[in-house]
This record gives structure tokens, sequence and C-alpha cells, in this order.
């Protein structure tokens, strides 16, 4: 009996503690991470497949909804309707990835010991890099927000009641951190220079802090106040100038490292299963065999599954003649594709055009009028055969998420804006691309060179804030527009920085977007494309060959002299200079009241 | 048989008359009505009025005294002339045993809220699993069926532990989310004293079946008992001489809803209802509609309904002719005739011996159970097999070993179908997409057409796609028991080990169809085609150490302590394996797939808990009962600073019937007992890790490099502070005996509080970046009560008595969130203050006469017809509750919900079982009816069986809305409604998306005019049984003899029927929890396996 009770006892009195200690079998606890550089690796890799920019991000980004792209509808945003409590982007989905990011650079420091200098610099890199891509992203939309570094802990009231920091201060950490990367991230080795092109490297941080200095540089040299307060620049961190030269200096190093050069092929750039190799910096792989594929080529070809994304005139206008000179808008569709830079017809479909078919044939691709509000369909993004464009999910085509060009372009706009630009870096820049172009370069300036009136004025007549543009300038930026129109938000990007939002609203006389020129001969024939024959009337309804003119009334297409001339698609848009920044949504202030709102979105 | 009696009655030789008077012990009144009989023989006589009686008897017999509410008295006759009998009040009932935790206490020391119910109860039930035959039979248990497929059970809560529920996630979106608040969690079920599956159980094994309902009695299990507990208790080894039974049945089946015969199946018919529907999408009063060019994806030329006109009026019958390059049909089939068999068969076999020899006694028993498939086509079946094996060996006096060994294996194959790799829709859902009348299955040629691929027909008749399921259950007890002072101090020791291994392989074969002559293309290709194979292991261990005290302390004072130790380890292991591209449809093993990858998961959960538990009662003079029990538990699911805690009770009894100034209700007033009584249970169901800051490894989607690559994400935020819900319940109850307890009558009226409920905190910044985490937050009150009122009696019918008993439960229960972080107070969400399932929505009207009427009413969004927004006649009428003259759901919030209105309640409310039970001379008669008293029902979105062509033009045509429904006269601009003093149901016929389609219709925005009310009332089950008399049976060597008959859902009584008669009210929830998403939008309320109703032939044999 009394063994009885001491086993008993015993049994009792056994250490429950380790019995209690349950742990997941496919699960590491936290605190046993970073231990090594394999662990630096997976985190990373995880920031790369969370963060990196996909084909949607790129081919159907923010350029879509700029002056030279029309749509069907555009976005609540430009109605004037929009207002804090339609506002969205502010959630933990927002905030999740900063966390991510501050967490690796909080606890990355426990594998310092084990991991050799230079790779744990390259390391840290890779996550100063990434803080400062997602900072740099909130800022573009809200201005004045938060630069995240450190895990903010539910219990750290202090931080997340916080007010917003200020744009200069955040955009001084976001330096510190591109300058940081592109100091230590490395330019070679397994896993960080590659044929996918996808790892954060030296060369993309550089490529990045070119684009980002560039973008802060001409913003704060456009803009005269913080769009977030409507107060003017404090300067406290860096200047205009100061942050120009940085876009030069590190446009310059990645061209002077001579790792990278235009491919020949323009087109292929887009539509190519394999990203090539010499131009793009970062970019991502879709494969057909992986099931890896999107659904891109469909956008751009269906009546229903999107907004009818089409190129305006203007930006037909934009591109040279094969001569370095303006081209005139008032020619007829069928013809003024001829003797243009190849860009046009590699990025707007052009007559004679062929596709390729899955049993070999090439047909030539007519033109659908139910695909496009302006006359004119975007290819720039589609893969020209049968089954990608059959439906949703069947593009395979690789994504360049940074190309050398958009470098070239950045050395050459922020050499300019410094007046440093001279006709060899003219040639290395510009001209480079003109002449893969197929475009005879002209520095202004030069013999031969044509000024470009009709660019003049739509730069600088009927805006709301006047600059004064060289012929360089007005050239750089028509051929950033040329190069790099929807890819992502750089067309965007590029009126938000030159304080030219309101080209959004103006397009054509502010009335809509513009098309193809019908003649008045074709008002009243047709023309001809590929064999087919495309007409406008009033009575018809909208099909295929045929344009409805309805009107002047929203979302309906007239003729800009009546019965024949520019098509038109009417389409009313609202510009205010408060659209600079987005409101911080309503649901997120109510949480914290201390976020207070930014300029102008207060009473709307 | 007669003959068999008369031999029978011959046998004996020297008669004797003997007679006496019958008295009533405590009262020495007479009794009248008491029977005497002859032990073991046949006849008997019935006391007088004044409970005198008089019967001839043998002189070496032993006759016996029964009389309902007195102890039956047995005397031998020695030759005596004169026997007078006493009746004592029959304590029978108040001295029943009752199982609770850790031990058995007497009835009349019981003062929590337990019920038991014996085995004898679940007999003659022809079901597959105990749990379907418990339902209704215990107030306060409810058990949740979801379908009727014999491997589900249902699931089984006490007093509305049923937290979560399905139901829109706004008023605007077609997403239906999964509602749960807190961990809920289900009834704990202890098989002979180890966590189990009731369903498992072979019925025949069970020998009671304990519900412990309140805290106080359920405290004792500490934290995994927040939801009470239902203790199994197998059937014992006797100790009486060797026996044998057999029991064996064999049922008829048939689904309780006849889809086929609802729906219209003729394709001419059904192609008019179509184009109605359709039609009705574009047109307005000054437009006609657009013609379709398809059903669903089966192309038809513009004029195709003129042309089927024409054939038919040419009396052409022929299926199949050509669109162009493409087969066009003119078929009339209906596919769940294609589908469904009729009826279907059950056949049981179980056997058990039973028995003792010197110091062991032993029982095994076992049971084989098979039913087969509902389906025509594709292989369905049904296979589970029990055995137990129970030996005790009585080492010592005061010292004996035990071993209970369960083995349990079920096997389920079910044809499936499925298109995309994973997800399986609901065979329902698939038919009515796809399953359009004029589609032929086959081609001329054999091939399979469109909708014989699409619907399932194709996966299903080529038998090569299949889910095959498998659990396998071993569980052993082994236990000593150790008495050292003769039934006043005993101790037990158990340990138990359970393995259960669940396997399921699913694979899908590629389908091939045919859309034109010669060309075969893929419904499913082979890239898609797949197996997947999922395995859930289960170690458990559990061990306990229980001490029971009972000291005999006099007549005036009963004590009953237990005290003890428990230890449960659980490990759960769950693997999945995936692999595309089966090359040999049949052969569906994974060397012979050509995926080049395979999809490998695991994880797992793990779980354990040690607690020290005591429990006294005690009982003075027979009539004040004290209570207390105390649980510590530690619980590896919380971190170590939070993982011990306190569980207490404490209740109360006073049998005020046994007070001396009641003596003289004595007779009348046979027992009357105030309970109360109060406890706190931890719900420690948290996941097993949710306190461990962890993080994984998964798989890139990202192509680094030409492949895939491993990536780490970041730990989520654990909560601070992690500890277990407190489960307070205060209960008191009555119980009441009366008429010589004939009539009894059991009430409890109990309160719950859930605090510190696991739920979401407050919000935080955004900024946070990171999803706010779970705490101990929040409160939920549950108030409820459980009435049971019983009679039982008996009386002569021709000289044979008749016994009866008539026993009803009606209980309640209803759940409101007391305390709750809700930054908005969205009606769609938990707020403060919400009851559970209450279900906002728009009052309504009626339907609008016409389009005048229509056009004056206020303007709302939800009569969306495309770009339109404007009603027309036979459009329903939403109401402008708040006056502002436009119909609207505000915000969406408490304080602004607009035109919104709490319109009903989807949780089942006043559940209620009737048992009535009748023997007469071997004859018995058993009823049992279940229902619901009040329970609303909103068709989800997807519920094809009940929106019909109002979904979908091409969905069913359902017989039920060819009549009631409005008819629009159309000849002006004002269409109005002809039949409008009719009072129409159904609206005019319109596009899916404008009423019950995806998108936002009148029909899909909740609202009362399509509120359905599913209470129910149900025929249960009848059974007529027969017993052989014991010396018939005797002649055939047995020692026992019983037939029955039994039906079981035979007849459903339900207001749901006067709008549709596609449910069964007793199964109207989501589709099949074995496929797809439970919340998922293809799966329509109802669409699932069908209940199957039964009839039941069976026979009982003892040897």
């Amino acid at each position: 009996m009394k063994k009885t009770i001491y086993v008993i006892a015993a049994i009792l009195a056994c250490s429950c503690s380790d019995f209690l200690e349950k742990t997941p079998a496919n699960k590491f606890s936290a605190d046993t991470f970073f231990a090594s550089e394999t662990d630096l690796r997976l985190y990373a890799n995880g920031l790369i497949n969370t963060a990196l920019p996909d084909a949607t991000d790129m081919a159907l980004g923010e350029d879509r909804f700029t002056d030279l792209c029309g749509t069907k509808a555009s976005k609540e945003f430009y109605w004037g309707t929009y207002s804090a409590a339609k506002a969205s982007n502010w959630t933990t989905s927002t905030w999740s990835f900063p966390r991510r990011v501050a967490y690796m650079i909080e606890n990355m420091p426990r594998c310092k010991e084990t991991v050799p200098e230079k790779t744990y610099n390259h390391y840290e890199g890779v996550a100063r890099f990434w803080r400062a891509w997602i900072t740099m992203k909130r800022m573009m939309v809200f201005g004045d927000c938060y630069f995240i570094d450190k895990v903010i802990q539910p219990s750290d009231t202090l931080t997340l009641y916080s007010k917003r920091q200020d744009r200069e201060y955040i955009f001084h950490r976001i330096r510190e951190d591109l300058e940081f990367a592109c100091e230590n991230c490395l330019a070679s080795g397994d896993g960080i220079f590659s044929d996918g092109r996808v790892y954060v490297n030296k060369y993309v941080a550089q490529a990045y802090a070119s684009r980002f200095f560039l973008y802060e540089g001409t913003y704060r040299k456009y803009h005269s106040v913080n769009p977030s307060t409507g107060k003017t620049w404090n300067g406290e961190y860096e200047s205009a100038t100061e942050l120009l030269t940085l876009a030069e200096k590190y446009a310059k190093d990645l061209v002077d490292a001579g790792v990278f050069s235009l491919n020949k092929d323009y087109r292929s750039l887009f539509v190519s299963a394999n990203l090539p190799k010499d131009e793009v910096i970062w970019g991502r792989t879709y494969s057909e065999e992986l099931g890896e594929k999107h659904g891109v080529t469909f956008k751009y070809c269906s009546a229903t599954s999107s907004l009818l994304y089409s190129p305006t005139k203007e930006y037909v206008m934009m591109f040279l003649k094969t001569d370095g000179t303006p081209a005139d808008g008032a020619v007829s569709v069928t013809t003024e594709f001829t003797g243009r830079d190849k860009r046009l017809s590699a990025s707007i479909l052009a007559p004679g055009q062929t596709m390729k078919k899955s049993d070999g044939s090439t047909p030539e691709i007519s033109l659908n009028w139910n695909w496009t509000t302006s006359g004119y369909e975007w290819i720039k993004w589609v893969q020209l055969e049968d089954v990608p464009m059959s439906g949703d999910s069947k593009s395979y085509n690789s994504v360049p998420i940074m190309r050398y060009a958009e470098v070239l372009l950045n050395y050459a706009e922020a050499a300019a804006e410094l007046g440093h630009m001279d006709t060899s870096l003219w040639e290395t820049t510009v001209g480079a691309l003109r002449k893969r172009a197929g475009v005879t370069s002209r520095y202004p300036g030069t013999a031969g060179y044509v000024a470009d009136t009709w660019l003049r004025n739509y730069y600088t007549q009927d805006v709301l804030h006047t600059s004064t543009l060289s012929d360089i300038q007005l050239e750089i930026r028509r051929e950033r527009a040329t190069e790099l129109m929807l890819e992502g938000q750089s067309r965007y990007d590029d009126l938000m920085r030159w304080n030219l939002g309101d080209l959004i609203e103006r397009r054509y006389n502010h009335q809509g977007w513009r098309g193809i020129y019908i003649t008045p001969e074709e008002a009243t024939n047709g023309f001809l494309w590929n064999g087919k024959k495309y007409t406008v009337s009033k009575t018809k309804g909208t099909s295929e060959t045929n344009y409805k003119i309805t009107g002047t009334s929203n979302n309906a297409w007239s003729l800009s002299e009546g019965t024949y001339g520019y098509l038109i698609y009417n389409y009313k848009l609202v510009w205010d200079d408060m659209m600079y920044t987005h409101p911080i949504p309503q649901a997120a202030l109510n949480v914290n009241p201390n976020l207070g709102q930014n300029e102008g979105w207060q009473w709307q | 048989m007669s003959l068999f009696l008369f031999m029978g009655t011959a046998a004996f030789a020297q008669k004797i008359q003997v007679s006496g008077t019958v008295k009533d012990a405590s009262t020495g009144e007479p009794v009248p009505g008491a029977a005497i009989m002859v032990k073991a023989g046949n006849g008997g006589v019935i006391s007088d009025t004044d409970g005198r009686y008089s019967i001839q008897v043998s002189s070496d017999a032993t006759i016996i005294c029964t009389c309902i509410g007195f102890s039956d008295i047995e005397q031998p006759v020695n030759g005596r002339a004169i026997i007078n009998f006493s009746l004592e009040i029959d304590a029978q009932m108040l001295e029943e045993t009752v199982v609770v935790g850790y031990g058995t206490l007497k009835k009349s020391q019981l003062v929590g809220s337990v019920e038991q119910i014996s085995g004898e109860a679940l007999e003659d039930r022809a079901n597959a699993n105990v749990s379907r035959t418990l339902q209704g039979q215990v107030p306060g248990l409810s058990i949740i069926q979801s379908d009727g497929k014999p491997t589900h059970g249902g699931s089984i809560y006490i007093r509305g532990g049923a937290t979560s529920y399905v139901m829109k996630k706004n008023l605007n979106s077609k997403d239906l989310a999964e509602y749960s608040i807190g961990q809920g969690g289900s009834a704990l079920v202890l098989i002979d004293g180890v966590e189990g599956d009731i369903s498992s159980v072979n019925p025949d094994d069970v020998e009671s079946i304990s519900v412990l309902k309140d805290a106080s009695s359920s405290a004792i299990y500490g934290s995994r008992a927040a939801y009470g507990v239902i203790l199994v208790t197998t059937k014992k080894a006797s100790s009486e001489k060797v026996t044998l039974t057999y029991n064996g049945s064999f049922s008829i089946n048939q689904r309780t809803v006849m889809w086929e015969d609802h729906i219209i199946s003729d394709g001419l018919e059904f192609t008019r209802n179509f184009y109605d529907f359709y039609l009705g999408k574009t047109e307005t009063p000054t437009a006609a509609g657009a013609l379709p060019d398809k059903m669903n994806t089966y192309k038809i030329p513009d004029n195709y309904l003129e042309l089927f006109e024409a054939r038919r009026a040419a009396g052409n019958t022929d299926v199949y002719d050509m669109n162009g390059n493409d087969y066009l049909y003119f078929g009339s089939v209906n596919y769940f005739e294609l589908f469904y068999k009729r009826r279907n068969t059950t056949r049981s076999h179980s056997m058990s011996v039973n028995g003792s020899s010197g110091k062991m006694s032993y029982s095994l028993s076992g049971r084989y159970y098979t039913q087969d498939g509902i389906y025509k086509i594709g292989n369905e079946d049904y296979n589970q097999y029990n055995l137990r094996s129970k030996v005790t060996l009585k080492l010592r006096d005061w010292m004996s070993i035990d071993n209970n060994t369960y083995l349990y294996r079920v096997n389920y194959i079910q044809p499936i179908f499925s298109k995309n790799s994973d997800k399986v829709g609901s065979q329902v859902q698939q038919i009515a997409v796809i399953g359009l009348p004029v589609l032929p299955v086959t081609n001329e040629d054999g091939t399979y057409t469109l909708g014989g691929a699409a619907s399932g027909y194709a996966a299903f008749n080529d038998g090569n796609s299949s889910q095959d399921s498998t659990t396998s259950t071993v569980i052993t007890t082994t236990g000593i028991n150790i008495e050292p002072i003769k039934d006043v101090l005993k101790f037990r020791g158990d340990v138990s080990y359970k393995f259960t291994s669940r396997v399921v392989e699913r694979y899908v074969a590629p389908t091939p169809q045919s859309l034109s002559p010669g060309i075969i293309t893929y419904y499913v290709s082979e890239a898609d085609s797949y197996k997947k194979e999922y395995r859930y292991d289960t170690n458990h261990l559990s061990a306990n150490l229980v001490g029971t005290f009972t000291p005999k302390l006099g007549p005036d004072h009963k004590l009953n302590v237990v005290a003890g130790w428990n230890l449960e380890d659980h490990k759960y292991d769950i693997e999945t394996i995936l692999r595309h591209g089966m090359l040999y449809p049949g052969l569906p093993s994974f060397e012979l797939f050509n995926g080049s990858e395979i999809e490998i998961k695991q994880y797992d959960s793990d779980w354990s808990t040690i607690g020290t538990f005591a429990r006294a009662n005690y009982t003075l003079l027979g009539r004040y009962i004290l209570e207390g029990s105390l649980r510590y538990d530690m619980n590896s699911r919380f971190p170590s600073n939070q993982r011990g805690g306190w569980f207490p009770s404490a209740s109360a009894g006073w049998r005020i019937s046994e007070e001396p100034w009641m003596k003289g209700t004595r007779g009348v007033i046979d027992n009357l007992k105030l309970r109360g009584n109060w406890g706190s249970l931890g719900n420690g169901g948290v996941s097993p890790y949710s306190f461990l800051e962890t993080m994984g490894l998964a798989q890139s989607s990202v192509i680094f490099d030409g492949g895939y690559a491993s990536v780490a994400g970041m730990p989520s935020i654990v909560p601070d502070s992690l500890t277990w819900e407190k489960i307070r319940t205060m209960d008191i109850g009555l119980d009441l005996d009366i008429l010589k307890s004939r009539l009894s009558f059991s009430g409890d009226y109990y309160v719950r509080f859930t605090d510190e409920m696991y739920s979401t905190g407050p919000e935080l910044p955004a900024i946070l970046g990171a999803s706010t985490p779970k705490g101990n937050y929040g409160q939920l009150t549950t108030k409820g009560w459980e009435a049971t009122l019983s009679w039982r009696d008996s009386f002569k019918v021709a000289g044979k008595d008749l016994t009866y008993s008539i026993k009803g439960s009606l209980w309640d229960s209803r759940t409101w969130v007391t305390e709750f972080y809700s930054e908005t107070n969205n009606i769609f969400d938990y707020y403060e203050g919400k009851e559970l399932g209450e279900l906002w929505g728009f009052r309504t009207d009626g339907l609008f006469t016409s389009n005048e009427e229509a056009a004056a009413w206020f303007p709302d969004r939800y009569h969306n017809l495309l770009t339109s927004t404007v009603p027309y006649a036979g459009d329903i009428r939403f109401l402008d509750l708040d006056d502002n003259k436009e119909i609207t759901a505000g915000a969406g919030t408490l304080e602004d919900h607009g035109d919104l209105d709490i319109i009903g309640n989807i949780m089942p409310r006043y559940q209620y079982g009737i048992n009535f039970d009748m023997k007469w001379n071997g004859i018995g008669l058993s009823v049992f009816l279940q229902g619901i008293g009040h329970r609303d029902w909103y068709p989800s979105e997807g519920t094809s069986l009940f929106w019909g062509g109002y979904e979908r033009a091409y969905n069913f045509a359902l017989k039920c809305q060819q009549t009631d429904r409005a008819i629009l006269d159309k000849s002006t601009e004002n269409w109005v409604v002809t039949n409008a003093s009719e009072n129409p149901y159904w609206p005019r016929r319109l596009y899916g998306p404008a009423m019950a389609g995806s998108g936002v219709g009148t029909m899909n925005t909740y609202n009362d005019y399509f509120l359905q009310n599913a209470a129910y009332l149900r025929l249960k089950n009848l059974t007529v049984d027969y017993t052989l008399p014991s010396n018939v049976s005797k002649k055939l060597g047995l020692e026992k003899m019983r037939v029955y008959l039994s039906g079981e859902n035979l007849l459903t009584f339900s207001p749901i029927y006067e709008h549709t008669d596609m449910f069964d009210p007793e199964v109207i929830t989501k589709g099949d929890s074995d496929f797809g998403s439970g919340t998922s939008t293809t799966m329509g309320d109802g669409a699932s396996y069908p209940m199957l109703k039964s009839y039941t032939i069976g026979i009982n044999l003892t040897f």
C-alpha cells in the first residue's frame, strides 16, 4: 500500500514542464532563425517573393490612367468625387511589408559573427534597399507617411499613434538606405547576380537610386510646396540640386560599370519568354512550362475584361519621324505608321502587323473597334499569338521591371536639369535609344534639329504650373514617353514630379481622349485596314469595324470637326493640386487621429 | 402459435388456488390493478378495487406481484393458499445509478444537470452511427446533421455550444463567411473514459450514455470540458452464464427528397422556361429581350426555341442534330434520374458473447454494417467493422485487472468529380449548372457530350474518379482496481492508448468530351487530372488514477469522495501528397502519374494536459445534498506562465419530498428535488501553438533562375498573454415525480458566461503591419432552459398487461455577444449586443402590381437589372423603414443601418423530442418524433435547388415555380401583373444577376419576403416489435427471440414546403463538407448527400 502511494507521489511530482512543451514539427522557433547565410538568403528570397512587381504591376500599372492612355472609364480618383471616406490602401497589409523588412534588419545581427562581413553587408544592403523601395512607394502616394525602422510591438503606443513624418525626413532616410545598398550590395555571386535577373544586387540598387533621386530631385524643383502640408520645402536635409547630383552619380556609376547595354530589338524586351539579359537589370520570369502565366495579353485584347486601354493621338505624335523631325497629327491611321520611330509600331498595332497562330499560320491582325477607345490598340505587352490572346492567364512573356534604357534616361535628365548635358552625353543616352529606334539623333541646337512646337505647347500651354523648358528638356520628356510608357507607372511618376498632373484632366481640350484622325474622305467612305473596311456612322451599333458616333456626352465618341477629324472619346476628368497626394483613408484616421489629413483633402 | 401455448401450459400437474390482498406498504391502503403472475409462466390476474386477487398456480411455483410505481415482489408459493403482498414504493428510479465524471452516483444524490439514457434507447435504429440515433433524445443536446452521408455523424453541441454559422459577409457581397466567435467547441466525448468519436461506437455495445450538461458536473474534466461532456459506457462483462446474442437487420432506404420528381425534364418545356428567364434580362417596356446564343457554355443557334417547337409540332423526336460544325441536341434528360437510384439498402449483423468463468469475466462483440450507394453510376460503398473485447480478471478479492480493446474500421468509397485539383464541387451544383435537360450525356458515337462531361456523369460512369477513405482506430485500455476496504475505499489506475489512422485518397481521371463530330477535347485534361492523398494519424495516450472513498457513516450521512490525477497526450500528424497527370485511369498509383512535380505537405498539432481533481458529494438525512469539485489543469497550449488553471464548482440540492413535514403527500409526490449549481470551466481549445513565435518555409511563387525557391516569412505577432476562456454556468433545476412515479417532470434554467473570450482585440493603427493578435477579450452570454415531462402507466387489455410511456422534452437557448471590440459596429459582424444568428435584411410588402406602381416607389440599388436599376411590375417591393425616401442599407452599422432590420434568426430554437413506447403481450410499439420549433432560413446564393431559374436562366426548371408566380401582361408600356389577386409568390421572371444570381439582386439581398420558415416535425422513428414468449423461444433453443420492423425519417411536416419541395429541413445548411469549402459560393444550401428514409426489418436472438 505504502509502495503504491510512493509510486503515485513520484508520478505526480514528475517534471510536468517538459511534458507540456509542444512545438510544431514544420516550423522553427523565430528566435533561432537568422543564424546562418542560408537563413539570410531564405528570408531575402521571401522579400522578393512577396514584393517583386508582377506582370500586372508592370503592364497594367498606373500609366493606364494618364494623359496618353484612353480608357472606357477612368478611376473615381479623377471624377472630383473622391474623398477620404472612399480612400483605401492604408491597412495592415499596406504596412506588413515594411514590418517584414524591419524584422530582418532588427534580427539579422544575430548572425553577424558567423557570416562573412561582405555577405552580411550585402544582405543588410538588400534589406535596406527594400526598406527604401517600400517607403518610396508609400511616400509617392501619401507624401508624408512613415519610415518604419523597427518592428513595432502592439504595446508601443507611442509609435503606433504618432504623427506622420515629414516627407523630407523620410526621403533623407531613403537616401541613407539607397547609399548603403549601392555601397554594400554585391555585384556578383551565386544568388546575387543571375540569369533570372530576380535578385537584388548592386546594379538594381544603383538603378533605383538613379530613379528615386531623380524623382525627388525634380519633385522638389518643380513643386514649390510639400503637397501633404501645402507649405514650402524646409530644406532641412537635401536640396533639389543635391538630389539631382546623386541621381546623376548613380546612373553614371551603372553606365560606367559597362555591364548592361541596349538590346537590339526593342519589342522583344516585352514579349519574350526569356528576359533579354543585356538590358534587363531586374525582372520577373514567367514560364509556360511551369504554369506561371499571367493575363496581360488578354486584358489588352478584350472588350469586356478591361477598360479598353488605348494609346492617344498625343502619344502617337510624340514619336518622331525616322529623320528625327516631328510628325504631323492630322494623317490617316493607314499611313501614319510609315517612316516613324520603330517603337511606334512596336507599341501600337500598325497595318500589316501579323500574329502567330498555333497552326503555324501568320495572318495579319485586323483592328477591333470593340477593344479600343481611340482607334489605336496597345501591343507593347501583347504576345501576338492566338493562345495568349484567347483568354486570361495564358500569357507567358517575362517582364522587365528595371531596364538599362531608363537608367540612360535618368542620367540624361539629371544631367540636363543640372545643366551638364553635352553632345557626347546626349549620344550615349538619348542618341543611343533613338539609334535603336531607327531615328536620326539630332542634338537640339545642332544643324537639322527641328524644334517641335506642338510638343512645347503640350507641356507648357494651358497648364497650371508653367516652367521654362529647354528643347533638351522637352526632347528628354519625349524620349521618356516613347521609350518607357506603360511600364508600371513611369508616365504617371513623370507627370507627378514635373508638376503636370493637370495634363490628366486637360487631355484634348479638357474633353476626353483624342484618337485616330479620320479624313473627310474616310468619314464618308471608310478606310481599309489589312483588307477590312472600317467606317464611322451615327446609326449602326458599335461593331468590330464600325464606330458609333453619338455626340459629345460622356462615354460617347465624336469627331473633332463634326463630320470628320480626330476621333474623340468624351470623358470628363477633374484635377486639383491636392491630388498630388492621396487622402489618408478615413478609416485609418478614425483609428489614429494623429495621422492628420493631407492638404486639401480635409474638406473633400 | 396456439399449439405452442397449449403445450406450454399442459406441462404442469398439481394446481392450487392462491389468494390474498395487495397493499401499499407506506400507507396500508389496498392497491388495485396490481398484476400477480407466475414467474416464467404465462398469464396472471389483476387485483380488484379492494386489492384482492385470486390465482390458480402449481404449488411449487413462484408468484410475482408487480404494479407500476412499486417494486416487484416475488414469493414462492410453497403450498400456501394465502399470500399477501405489501408493496414498497419503487425507488428504483431514484436509486438508479448515474454515470458521472470519474465515477457513479445514485440518482438521489445527483445535484448537477446530468441526463442519462440507456443503450436500449438506441436499439432497432438502423443508423450507421450512434449520434444520428441520439439526436433529439436528450434535452439540451443538439446534434446538427449536415447531410445523410453514412460517414457523417453531425456536430454535437450541449446547451447551445454551437457558436458558428454561415451567413453573408455583408449585404452586398455574394460571398458567405463563416461566423465563429471565441474558441467555441463541441462536447467532449469519452468512450469508456477515452476521448473519442461517438460515431465510431457500435450502438449494440452501449450500456448507457450520460450527458453532463452544466459546469458543476463537467468541471472535474477541467480544460477540455468547457462545452459539456458525453460519457459513453459500454456493456460490462456479465457475471452470469454464457450468453450469445445476434442482431441482424436489413433496410431499404429512400432519399427523403426525390429531386428528380420536382424538376421539368422535358427539353422543350425547359427551353421555354430558359428563354423566359433569359429574355427578361434586357426586356424593358420599350425594348425586346435579347435572344440567348448559349445555355451556360452550350452554344445554341438564335432560333433554337423555334427549331425545337417546329420539331415537336412535326413529331420529330430525334435528339441529335448539328449547329454548323457543332453538335446540337434536342433531348429531354433528367440528370438526377441518371445519377440517383430510387432506393438503396443497408445490412447490419452484430454478435456478442458474454459470460464469466471463475475469476474471469469477458465479453466480446462485433458488428458489420454495410450500405450500398445511392448512385446508379459510379461505385459508392460504405463498410463499417467494430470489434470490442473486454476482460476482467479477479486476482484477489480486493484486486482485479481489466482490459478493454476496441477496433473500428470504416471504409467509404464514393465517386467524385472535379475539374481543378483539390477543388471538388458538389454533385448537385454541377448538375444545376450544366445538367441541361436538352443535353444527352453521350453522342451517337458514344463519346460524352458537354453535359455528360461537365455534369460529372462521365467521371461517375467511367468509375476512375473516386474518393476512397479509410479510418482505422484501435483503443486499448488496461486498468487495475484495488479495493483495500470493501465498498469503502477503491482505487483505479488505467492507461489507454489510442491510434487512429485516416487515409483519404482522391483521384480524378482525365475526362474526354466531344463537341463536334470526330473531335475529342478534354473537359479535365491529363495535366489537370490528379491524385491527392491525405493521411491523418492520431496517437493519443491517457492515464488516470482515481480513488473513491464512500465511508459508511450511518443512515443519516452519505459521503462520496473522488480524487484523482489525469494525463492526456495527443499527437496529430497530417500529410498530404499531390501529383498531377493520370496516365492510366483505373490504376491510380502515384507511380503511374507523370506530373513533374509532387507536392507534399506535412504538419502536426500536438497538445497535452495534466490535471488533478477531487469531488465530494455529501447527503444529509437523505434530503440535503452538497457537492463540490475542484480541478487543477495544466495545458500545453498556453505559455508556461499561463499554463495552469483552477476549475471549481459547487452545487446544492434539497429533496423537499423527504422532509418530515411532507410525509402527508407520500404516494402523491414521490420525489421533489430542487437543485442549484455553479461551476467554472476553462476552454483550452485554442490551436496548439498560437502563443509561439514561429517561422516556416514555403515555396516561392516567383521563379528564381528557372525554378522555384524556398522562402521564409515573418512570424506573426503572438498574443502578450493567452489563457483559457473562462466559462461560468449557473443552473437551477427541479425534479418532480408524482402519482407513484407515473408522472415525472424535470426542468432546468441556466445562464452561461464565456468570459475572456478568445477574440480579436481593439483595432490598432495599420502601421503595426500585422493583424492585431487575438487575445482574451470579449464575452458571450447564453441563456437557456430544458424541460422534460413523462408519463408511464399500465392497464390490462384482453387480460394482458399493457404498459406504455410517453416522454416529451423541449429545450431552447439563445446566445448574445455581451462584450466585444468593434470599431464600426458593423451589423454583419459581431458587435456588443448581437444575438448569434440574427439576420439583417429588408422588410418587404409583396410584389409591384404594375410598372406605374413600381416607378412611383422609392429608389433602391437592389433592382439591379444590369445597368438599369428600375423596378417593374412583378418585382418585389422593399420598404422604406427610415422614411428617407430611398431604400438603402445606410452605413451597415448599428448606428446607421438604413432600412435594414433584424428579420429573423438562423439558429435552431425550441428543439424537441417526443418518445412514445408501448408493450403488450410481447408486442412493442415505439414512436419517436423530433423537431425544431423555430428556425429561419434564407437560401444562400448558389442554392440552385431553391432559386431555380431566378439564379441562372439555365438552372433547374422547378415545377413549383411554374404556377405560383407573377404573370405579366406586357401589351402596354405599363406592364401589369394579371394574377395579382391570387397573390403569386414568385416574382416576374428575370435573369439571375438581377434576382438571385451573382451580384446584388432583389432575391439574394436578405429580405423577409424570401425568408423561409424551416421549423419541422419529423417522425424520426417508428418501431413495431414482437418478442416470442419465452417458453416458445426455449423450444427453439433460444433464450429470447425478437423481430421488429422499423422506419426512420418516415414523415416530415414543415412550413418550408410551402414554397419549395427540394429540401429536407433537417439538413438545410451548406453542402457536403467532404468537398470544396463549406462556405464557397459554388456550394448551395442543401446541395449535399441526401438524407435517407429507411424501412428496416430486424431480428434479435439471444442464445
